[in-house]
Order: C-alpha cells, then structure tokens, then sequence
C-alpha cells in the first residue's frame, strides 16, 4: 500500500529523512515515533504529496508519487485522509458544513453528501452537533470533526499527524479508538505520535525515527523499544 | 460516467459563479477599487477611440473636400473652355471639375461680403480675378500628383491646395492614436495589477478553505474556478460600467455639438457605440481572466 525505497528529503542543509526505506501492507495500524525533528511529518507529508522527496521513490495505493504530475495529486489526495494536531475546521462554517466542504469540492453530487454526512458524524460520535460552529466544540470534538472529514472521502489511507497533540487523556483515547476502527474498517493507517501511553497500550506496529533514520521497526510494539520510557520520561 | 462528468463541470461553474459573486460582495471596498479602475482605463480607452475615431472621420471628409483650385492665364481665351476641361479631366485621379468665370468668382465675392458688397464697387469696372477650375481628387493621397500635372497645362498660371491642414490634421490623429495606445497599456497594466491583488486578497481570505481544498483533493479547476470567475466579473462589471457612462457620455455631446456647431462632421453613435462597447467588454474581461489567472497561479500551490 505504502513503499518508500530509499528516500531522502533535505531542506538546504538540514537532512530531514536520510536514506529511508520502509513499507506498509493493505489495512495495517503504524505508529510513528521519535524526537521532535526526527522526521516523522516530513514521513507523512511526502505520502500525501506535500513534499516530494530529493532522492529515492514513494509509491502510495500503486500511484508513483516521486514522478506523479501535478494533474494528478488531487487523484492522491482523495485516496488519503489527512488528520492534524490543530484540526485545521473552517470557523465560519457548521460541523455538517465542515464535513460536507470536502464532498463538495471533491465533485459529489448533492444526495450523496447528504447520505455520507450524517453517517460519518455518527461514526464519530457527533451526530448532535451537527448545526455547532467549531469554537463550540471542546478539542476533542473537534478533532473528531476532522477525522469526520478526513475519511469522508472514504479514503483508503489515513494519516494522522499528532493527532491528540493538544488533547487530554480521554479525549486522546476516543481519537485513537476511532482510528483504530477506521483501521478495522479496512483503512491503512499511520499515525506520528508523542503519546506514549496509548503507543504502549496499543501494542501495534512501531516505526522509530531518529535523525531521518529508522531506528526500530517492531511488528508489535511499545513508545521506545526495550529501553523502557525513559525517553518519554525526558520530554 | 461522461453523463457524471458533465454534471460535475456543471456544479463546477455553479460553484465558480456562485463563489466569485460572494467573494466580491464580501470584498466591497477592494472590489470597488478594482471595479473602479477597469472602468477609468476603459474609460481613458474609450475617450481616446472615440476622440481618433472622429479626427480620421473629420480628416477623410475634409480630405475628400479638398480642391485643387487652377487659375487660368489672364490671357485665357474662353473658346477654349471645353478642350481645358477635357485636358484636366484626363489627368489620373481627377474626379469632378468645375469651370468657374472671372465674372462667377466676382459674384460669389458680393454674396460673400452680403451688405458690404459696396466695397467691391472699386473693382467692379475692371475685374481682376481670373477664370478658374476647381478640381475634385478621388484619393486625397493623390492630390500632389494631380496637382502637379494640371500645373503643366500651357493655359494654367498656377495651383493651389490646402495641403498644410490636412497634412496636420494627419499628423494630430496619428500622434493621438500612438499616445492613447501607449496611454492604455499603462492603464492596463494598473488594472492588471489591482485586480490580481484583489484576487490575492480574496486567495489570503479564503486560506483555510484552499488549503483544505488541497488537501482533500479538489482539483486546480475546483481551486482556480471562483478566482477566475471573481477576475472576470471585476472586469466586465468595469467594463459595463466605462460603456454605459461613455454612451450616455457621447451622446449626450453630440447632441450638443450638433447644435452650436452644425457643420462639424461627427460620427454618429451607431455603431459606433455597439462596436466600442463590445470592445471595452471583451477587453474588460480579458484583463480580468489575465489578472485572476495570474493570481491563481502564482499564490496557490496545488
Ligand atoms: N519546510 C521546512 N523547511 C525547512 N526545514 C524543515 C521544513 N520542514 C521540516 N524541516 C526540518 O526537518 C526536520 C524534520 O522535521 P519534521 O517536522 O519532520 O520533524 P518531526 O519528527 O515531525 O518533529 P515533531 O515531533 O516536533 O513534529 C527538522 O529539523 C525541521 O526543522
Ligand atoms: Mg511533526
């Protein structure tokens, strides 16, 4: 689904991914770790086409990002549903209107929005908020409106960068349980995270990065190895 | 599926206008800028069009009125008025001749002086005016030709034609022509300029929602659309606005010119105005689609 064969991103002189090479399988769960600077947003933002790489090739769902031209992005995008740390919802418009925004300007026709709006707010939880602006919601609400989004599209990857970055515990929780649905659902799914707990107790597959490099790729595993959380201790 | 995506084209311009519309409607003042000056430019456009336009018409009528005037020798023997006639007539690019009288040329002086003809009672008992031909040329660029031919007629004294004033009259309409052409490139190269930066404004409003539009995977068309259609109302709303203040404008002077001063030969406003006012809207609306293109273009990232 995701193959990135060594690839290497620098910004002028800071290397943000050197050399690297990893891929995930059709309906995986990844989490993505490391220190701040380690690369992992860079990671994310060369599957979505946000960057493109210096060297080496990206291929995401059989489409070479590396050599794709700037036709066909939107074709990309609309195959991965994005999730950020600050929600990016438009304020002047209402959960359903948010959700809807992105049908919209993908090409649905109107009945179709319709039909797939409610029922991904009531995927996520909210379907009683339907008619509130943004600045109404908690942050955890709002996150949960823009993974509405994201996979309103029916999206066949998603990525979530820090998604429950500004959030507290049980929030970050409900966020993480929806897309580890999402997951069950049949989405691939990777996620650059801090949030060691839920990395621990989630027990999927981690991708450690240090220095644009893999440092761990552990099929089933916790925040930081073997070495115990002293790392998140640190932060 | 063509059935599928010829709807999607059409919500894709009903979205467009739609968008474009709000947009300018939520930018009044910035709008109203841009609006205003498309229409001053097509306006300065226009004035100077029209101010061409007349001189070249006033030109080829005076052109076309001016005569060559031969006097004959003061010797001239009128029996030989007719073979005269024919010699001047078979000069290439004479079109009419008029033989007129010394004794005709005096009575158009008394009906010129009216109640002062008294004065010409001096020169009454013995005439000094000569007997003349007056020539019509049929292409006035010919008019030194045809001259200089019927100077070379035995009984022909001397020629004479207004060349100065239509050669003048030449030289104004061309020096007005290049100074409006120069004048409306710079005109709209400032209309250029403020509509894309409306149409950037309108780019840094809407920020968010493009970026989300990137993200999401809505096309470049989908993204341009209601920038381009916003560009190209500003526009046409100016150019709508420069025609229907010129055609009153116009009008409204001719009328008036008409009146005080019934001899001057105008054009008259159709169709002239039809075809101006086409002009100014295909003009209008090219700047607008150039400058929100541009914009487009150069400050969204796909
Ligand atoms: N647009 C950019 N221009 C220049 N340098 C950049 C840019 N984006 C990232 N970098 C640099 O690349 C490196 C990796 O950044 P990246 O954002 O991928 O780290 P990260 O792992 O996501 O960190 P964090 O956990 O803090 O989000 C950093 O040194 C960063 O400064
Ligand atoms: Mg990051």
């Amino acid at each position: 689904m995701i193959v990135l064969s060594h690839v290497s991103k620098s910004y002028g002189d800071i290397c943000a991914l050197d050399d690297v090479t990893v891929s995930v399988s059709k309906g995986e769960f990844v989490f993505l770790v490391g220190p701040s600077g380690a690369g992992k947003s860079t990671m994310l933002q060369l599957l979505y086409r946000e960057e493109v790489p210096t060297e080496g090739s990206v291929v995401v769902d059989n489409l070479n990002v590396t050599r794709m031209s700037r036709r066909h992005v939107p074709m990309l995008r609309r195959k991965v549903g994005v999730v950020f740390q600050d929600f990016k919802l438009l304020d002047s418009k209402t959960v359903y209107e948010n959700v809807a925004f992105v049908l919209q300007v993908t090409g649905a026709p109107a009945p179709f929005i319709k039909r797939r709006v409610p029922q991904v707010l009531n995927l996520v939880g909210l379907s009683d908020k339907e008619k509130s602006y943004p600045e109404q919601l908690s942050g955890g609400e709002q996150q949960r409106v823009s993974m509405a989004r994201a996979i309103a599209n029916s999206p066949r990857i998603i990525l979530a960068d820090e998604p429950t970055g500004n959030l507290d515990r049980d929030s970050s929780w409900k966020i993480m349980r929806l897309l580890a649905e999402f997951n069950r659902r049949g989405a691939t799914v990777l996620v650059a995270t801090h949030d060691w707990p839920i990395v621990d107790a989630m027990q999927k597959r981690v991708v450690e990065i240090e220095q644009g490099k893999i440092v761990r790729d552990d099929a089933q595993g916790g925040y930081s190895g073997s070495v115990s959380s002293d790392r998140a201790i640190g932060r | 599926m063509l059935k599928g995506d010829i709807a999607e084209v059409f919500r894709l311009i009903g979205r467009s206008v739609a968008e474009g519309l709000k947009s300018i409607w939520a930018h009044g003042l910035m709008s109203l800028a841009s609006v205003g000056t498309v229409t001053v430019s097509l306006l300065v456009l226009a004035v100077f069009l029209l101010v061409a336009a007349n001189l070249s018409y006033v030109a080829d009528v005076l052109e076309s009125q001016v005569e060559i005037v031969a006097y004959c020798n003061p010797e001239f023997d009128r029996q030989w008025e007719g073979e005269l006639l024919d010699k001047v007539e078979s000069i290439p690019g004479v079109g009419e001749v008029l033989f007129v009288s010394r004794e005709d040329a005096l009575d158009r002086l008394r009906e010129q002086f009216g109640s002062q003809a008294d004065l010409l009672s001096a020169v009454e008992e013995d005439n000094p005016l000569r007997d003349s031909i007056e020539i019509t040329v049929t292409d006035p660029d010919r008019i030194e030709e045809v001259a200089a031919g019927v100077s070379e007629i035995e009984s022909i004294q001397d020629v004479a034609y207004p060349r100065e004033v239509v050669q003048r009259l030449y030289s104004v309409t061309e020096a007005l022509r290049a100074a409006g052409v120069a004048l409306v490139f710079l005109l709209a190269a400032a209309t250029f300029l403020l509509i894309s930066n409306t149409i950037r404004l309108t780019i840094y409003a809407r920020r968010d929602e493009i970026e989300i539009m990137r993200l999401v995977g809505a096309s470049a068309a989908f993204i341009w659309g209601p920038l381009v259609v916003e560009g190209l109302f500003l526009g046409l709303i100016g150019a709508g606005l420069a025609g229907a203040v010129v055609s009153w404008g116009y009008a409204d002077l001719i009328n008036s010119l008409q009146l005080s001063l019934p001899f001057l030969p105008l054009l008259d406003t159709e169709p002239l105005m039809g075809n101006l006012i086409q002009l100014l809207g295909i003009i209008g609306a090219f700047l607008g689609l150039l400058s929100s293109w541009f914009s487009a273009q150069r400050y969204v990232r796909i």
